[in-house]
């Protein structure tokens, strides 16, 4: 710096020229200074909530405890049976509306059969295909959580022990 | 400084320009910051997060209550520093929270013979706590919203 006021900017006007270059540089500087500050206060800042997972089991507790889910209600006394699946139940697509937030897919697996139930089985298999590539962040990702479990299941008057596989998809918005 | 002590061995005029430069500098320096405060207290006083948040906590509670195997009752409280702040709204399978900031709203799941019934509940500011009641009964799922002072046997204000 004082290479380049004594030798170069000899004089009052070389002075202010090189004074008035300075200012504009140090005030680009702040203004840099200023736009970084702000993007590290947003890195911080949440605005996002994300509640897929939450959405997910919520619907995988209507489909096992809820008499207008897959749960046995006695149709004498009203009780429901809480875990008991009922195979005489049809897919729930017409009773309940989730919206378009999700879809889901049951695989109900006995020895010698296997049966599936959709929820929105277009959009199941859109999703689906969506999280199986990997397109699972940001908005339009796809999330899925799936749940396996051995439930009991009335059949014909009797129970027998079936193994449940439930899976839920839905979309982050 | 040291561009003053500089210019006064160039003379008068030289030391009164560079005041006015540095005295520019001050001044833009001072705008930044002030910009910089104000938009830290917008990002304090925003509510959107807290918005999203309610209208998902009650959104969520009402599939919960129809996931339930039986009939249930449950108070919801929303507890902010002075008292509701924001409006609530039930409708067509949406819930919307508003305030004078904007609306934000989340889609519930709900069943198609029994949808909840709307409601549209403009709480006042400063009054203490915007309570809804869920209710299930018979399979349907009822959601009251409570003020302060209203007689009720189950949620307390």
């Amino acid at each position: 710096m004082r290479l380049l006021t004594f030798a170069r900017f000899r004089g009052k006007k070389g002075m202010i020229g090189y004074e008035a270059v300075m200012t504009i540089v140090r005030t680009l500087m702040l203004v840099f200074t200023l736009i970084s500050l702000v993007m590290v206060a947003n890195f911080f800042i949440e605005r996002h909530v994300d509640t897929r997972f939450i959405e997910s089991h919520v619907a995988m507790n209507y489909a096992y405890y809820s008499s207008t889910g897959l749960a046995y209600q006695d149709p004498k006394i009203e009780r429901v049976y809480a875990g008991l699946i009922d195979s005489g139940k049809g897919p729930i697509d017409g009773s309940f509306d989730f919206g378009a937030s999700l879809a889901s897919r049951a695989v109900v697996s006995l020895p010698g059969s296997e049966r599936e139930f959709y929820y929105e089985e277009t959009l199941f298999k859109d999703w689906d295909f969506l999280y199986r590539a990997g397109l699972t962040k940001g908005v339009g990702g796809v999330s899925k959580v799936g749940v396996a479990r051995k439930l009991p299941l009335l059949e014909g008057g009797s129970i027998k022990t079936a193994d449940v596989k439930l899976e839920v998809v839905s979309r982050n918005d | 400084m040291a561009g003053y002590l500089k210019a006064r061995r160039f003379g008068k005029k030289g030391a009164s320009m560079v005041m006015i430069l540095r005295a520019f500098d001050i001044v833009i320096a001072a705008g930044l910051i002030v910009i910089m405060v104000l938009y830290l207290r917008n990002v304090k006083d925003d509510t959107f997060l807290e918005k999203t948040y309610l209208a998902r906590d009650v959104g969520l509670l009402i599939t919960t209550a129809y996931a339930s195997p039986g009939d249930l009752r449950y108070c919801y409280y929303e507890v902010g520093k002075t008292g509701p702040e924001f409006d609530y709204k039930v409708e067509n399978g949406q819930v919307f929270v508003k305030d004078d900031k904007g609306e934000v709203k989340y889609q519930f799941g709900q069943e198609i013979a029994r949808p909840v019934q709307a409601f549209n509940e403009k709480f006042v500011k400063g009054k203490p706590f915007a309570v809804f009641e869920i209710r299930k009964a018979g399979g349907a799922v009822s959601v009251r919203p409570i003020r302060a002072g209203e007689a009720s046997d189950f949620c307390k204000v």
